[in-house]
């Protein structure tokens, strides 16, 4: 009897270990295998699926990180861009002009990380946990406030390729698939 | 007579021992908020005692900010240590957006940003509108809304109302100042769960010596982090301590200086405990009157009530010195009559708009006519004279002579005063900023959470009406002559959150115009079972306090029986754009207490130089009543050159005068007109001269002590006072004649 108790426990407590357990960021890069070397400039295509809509959004377009500044373009289906030069994020509208964005101003610098594969900045704001999947981590948000963005984060990085998914609220979620446009030559801190 | 005047005093014991105990049974309140004892400004009541509550909320609170590398860990710290007091920490409700979405979703379509609104004018603005949103790459607003409106107007109206207000954002649950490059973080502390009870001095002075140890032994741990903190408590603290300060260390200076004098002149003991009784009975028949009178004793007036000591003194060094010395002169009638001048002069001061002075009419008032009878009961007592050695110096001749012998010279002095006072006639400034006696470190640091708050440069515009709905519909109606008028202008309002429901009606509309006019085609691609929301229910008030919503109005919204009273804080507009459209805009008012002090201050002052002229023009003639014209046209010149005199000295030390460089003119007037009389009144003897000068020392011990106040309504009456007191002292032997004839006393 207490054999069998034993193995059971065993057994849970494996389960357990394989299907959440916590890392710290510097465990989560070297689960992950991120290269330092990663890029830091992009193309991605992000998907939105919401419950009330028949099928999923598609929107494509690229990003670049150029000294303290970040730049989220989408081309398809409309031209817009969010620029983040490190203090301030700014929305530019369709005549060029820049208007600031006070409320997002956080959001983007999470975004950035995301993309650019950035684990030790995305330690800052989220907790890695592993899950089914060997090339993929759960990101659950440290504060209510992030978790505005997304419930939790599904972040893969597989055959060189970078995949987020965001689990937001009510069912709906969002992917983006991130394709390296160019290796950067910088290593990262 | 002498049964008469031990009737009189002891009657006045009698009812001072009543006071006491009627003081002690209902307890004292104390006040050290300069702002509160002001006068009330010409605003509408509604709007008037919203702001008071306004006010009152605002007073409750304490705003600290971090900044500096370690700034997280200084704030996470703060948040523990004010555990240990009590205090609240006023966290953001992390949940805040889908507490909202959840409220506003209920409406759909009811509630339209104006962005949203010109966005749906036609197909196409919306497709590229609805595109672009759906692009994004994260939007809390859209993805807490869309599946209960598709439409994406809720996602709109949320992202509009949080943006006005989007001067302080959460980050890790901690609020950050956005506008300002620094990003400081940014803690608010609730003291009490009654705000009433952060209004006692005792409480603010406990509060701010917490907080200070709290931010002193933050600063030593993180040497690199800058905390500022400010609030109403901290003001009413560092005013109640300042004058708590300067009351026990004037008055007990001042008193003891005059006690030594006393000591030294009649070379015995005996006067001196004559003399504490006298000032002891005036100072707490004073206090028990203006604790009875008052709801709240202010501390300001307590040290103006220091003067008490240099005034009171008087009535008994005269009693004293003509009992001690040779000549044994009744001063009775004198006193009394000098009682009654300085009487009325501070009564004056009960009939200006200013609390604190009608407070200290009261006390002073009431604590000369205290000094008057224990002074009028020595002079009949028979037990005054345990030792009497006599006056010293014996005789004052040199200093009489000194005194009396060139009036020509004395009158040419006052001449030139007058002249000078013309030539650099001294300016008043009544900005009520000029007398903040708060310290320089917590006026900057509440202007720099001012900045942080984004609330620098806003003006406040108030509305008030009798029904809600007419409220908000003259608030939208404002706002869009501003906006029309002043396309960068910025706002917020309390319609933001509640629309009239006028306007939620019209949305309504407008939305199912659009809908019918094929705007809502790209999102019908998507989702071909889109339709509007069948409901027509409202936003109202009721709704969105039953939703938790208060707190987001609180700043907007107050409701004085019978009024709704709305604060628009509007900003990007000069205060000369802004009048002539708020002017003409039914039951609404520019709010800005402080130019709305100054204005009260200025036509107060105007009101105060002829009650001046007055006083003096009523006190001339009770002169030449009671003596003759001669001795009128003498004491004018010399008040009018004192005053005059006092006022030019003050000025080429303040640079400009306020209120209370005049407020002292009245003073000086009593105390000149008490030196005219014994001057008068009396024989040039050893004693009236010696009793004059004892009286002149005392009053410049007291006055000089309040030149060195830190409060600018203190030095400001100190300076002025001191000054005349030494013109007045030099000048009134100008009254003297040879001839005093002995009037029957």
């Amino acid at each position: 009897m207490f054999r069998k108790l034993a193995i059971l426990g065993w057994l849970t407590f494996s389960c357990f270990s394989l299907v959440a357990s916590e890392l710290t960021p510097e465990q989560a890069n070297e689960y992950l295998k991120i290269p330092d070397t990663f890029s830091t400039s992009g193309e991605f295509v992000q998907h939105k699926h919401f419950k009330i809509l028949d099928k999923p959004f598609v929107s494509s377009g690229f990003f670049k990180n150029e000294g303290d500044t970040f730049e989220w373009t989408t081309l398809v289906p409309v031209t817009s861009a969010l620029i983040f030069d490190g203090k301030t994020l700014w929305q530019q509208e369709s005549d060029g002009q820049l208007k600031p964005l006070l409320l997002a101003g956080h959001y983007i610098v999470v975004v950035e990380a995301l993309v650019t594969g950035d684990i030790k900045r995305l330690g800052d704001f989220f907790r890695f946990e592993t899950y089914q999947k060997t090339s993929c981590l759960k990101l659950l948000p440290k504060d209510k406030q992030m978790a505005l963005i997304a419930k939790t984060i599904d972040f893969c990085y597989e055959n060189s390729q970078l995949k987020v998914q965001l689990n937001e609220s009510e069912g709906n979620y969002t992917t983006i698939d991130i394709s390296l446009a160019a290796i950067d030559d910088k290593t990262r801190d | 007579m002498k049964n008469g005047r031990s009737i009189l005093l002891i009657a006045q014991l009698v009812v001072m021992l009543i006071l006491l105990v009627f003081v002690s049974i209902n307890g004292i309140r104390f006040k050290a908020d300069l702002l509160s004892m002001l006068p009330n400004t010409e605003y509408p009541n509604a709007v008037a005692h919203a702001e008071s509550k306004l006010f009152s909320q605002a007073a409750n609170r304490i705003m600290l900010s971090f900044s500096g590398d370690a700034k997280a860990q200084a704030y996470d710290d703060m948040l523990e240590g004010i555990q240990k007091y009590g205090w609240q920490a006023q966290l953001p409700e992390s949940q805040q957006i889908e507490r909202l979405a959840a409220f506003y979703s209920q409406f759909s379509g009811a509630l339209l940003s104006e962005g949203y609104k010109r966005e749906i004018a036609s197909p196409v603005s919306f497709e590229q509108y609805f595109l672009h949103q759906l692009s994004q790459v994260s939007s809390p607003w859209i993805s807490k809304t869309i599946n209960t409106d598709p439409s994406l107007a809720t996602a709109s109206y949320l992202e509009h109302i949080l943006s006005v207000q989007a001067a302080l954002i959460l980050e890790n649950g901690r609020l950050v100042a956005a506008n300002s490059p620094e990003k400081p973080l940014v803690l608010f502390i609730a003291l009490s769960a009654d705000p009433k009870d952060s209004q006692g001095v005792n409480f603010s002075i406990k509060t701010a010596n917490e907080l200070s140890s709290l931010t002193n032994m933050l600063a030593a741990k993180y040497a690199s982090v800058k905390i500022d903190a400010s609030g109403m408590v901290l003001h009413t603290a560092e005013n109640a301590a300042n004058a708590k300060w300067e009351m026990n260390v004037f008055g007990g200076l001042s008193l003891t200086l005059t006690l030594l004098i006393v000591i030294w002149a009649f070379r015995s003991l005996a006067p001196v405990l004559w003399l504490s009784f006298t000032i002891a009975n005036a100072f707490v028949f004073g206090f028990c009157i203006v604790a009875v009178t008052f709801d709240a004793v202010h501390f300001i007036t307590l040290v103006f009530g220091v003067t008490l000591i240099g005034v009171g003194v008087d009535y008994c060094l005269h009693v004293l010195t003509n009992r001690y010395s040779k000549d044994k002169i009744s001063v009775g009638k004198t006193i009394f009559f000098a009682f009654i001048t300085t009487f009325l002069c501070y009564s004056l001061l009960f009939f200006t708009p200013l609390l604190i002075l009608k407070q200290v009419a009261v006390f002073v008032s009431a604590g000369l006519f205290a000094a008057f009878v224990a002074s009028f009961w020595i002079e009949k007592t028979s037990s005054l004279s345990w030792v009497n050695r006599g006056i010293r110096p014996r005789n004052c001749e040199r200093l009489l002579k000194l005194l009396t012998q060139t009036p020509r010279l004395n009158v040419a002095f006052g001449g030139l005063i007058l002249i000078l006072f013309i030539v650099k006639t001294p300016v008043f400034d009544d900005n009520i900023a000029m007398l903040n006696a708060s310290s320089t470190s917590l006026t900057e640091a509440q202007s720099y959470h001012h900045q942080l708050l984004g609330q620098q440069g806003k003006i406040r515009v108030f509305l008030y009406e009798q029904s809600l709905q007419s409220l908000l519909k003259n608030e939208e109606g404002l706002a869009d002559k501003l906006t029309r008028e002043f396309s960068n202008i910025e706002l917020v309002k309390l319609s933001d959150w509640i629309p009239s429901t006028r306007n939620q009606a019209a949305n309504r509309q407008l939305q199912q115009h659009a809908y019918h006019s094929d705007v809502y085609e790209p999102l019908l691609q998507l989702s071909p079972n889109f339709k509007l929301a069948a409901n027509n229910d409202l936003v109202t008030l009721n709704n969105f306090v039953a939703a938790n919503g208060s707190d987001y109005i609180a700043r907007y919204y107050v409701d004085v029986e019978p009024f709704h009273v709305s604060v628009l804080e509007i900003g990007n507009i000069s205060l000369s754009q802004l009048r002539p459209i708020v002017e003409n805009t039914h039951n609404a008012v520019i709010f800005d207490k402080q130019s709305a002090l100054t204005e009260v201050l200025k036509s107060f002052r105007k009101q105060m130089t002829y009650w001046l002229l007055g006083a003096i023009a009523l006190i001339s003639i009770l002169l030449w009543a009671r003596f003759d014209w001669s001795t009128m046209l003498k004491s004018l010149f010399v008040i009018v050159v004192s005053i005059s005199g006092a006022l030019v000295a003050s000025s080429l030390y303040q640079h400009s005068l306020n209120i209370f460089n005049l407020l002292s003119a009245i003073l000086l007037m009593g105390l000149a007109v008490d030196y005219l009389i014994f001057h008068r009144e009396h024989p040039k003897t050893n004693a009236n001269i010696l009793a004059i000068t004892l009286s002149a020392l005392s009053s410049l011990l007291v006055f000089g002590m309040l030149a060195f106040s830190q409060t600018p309504a203190i030095y400001s009456f100190g300076i002025t006072v001191t000054a005349g007191l030494i013109l007045i002292y030099l000048l009134a032997p100008l009254v003297i004649k040879e001839e005093n004839e002995q009037r029957s006393i």
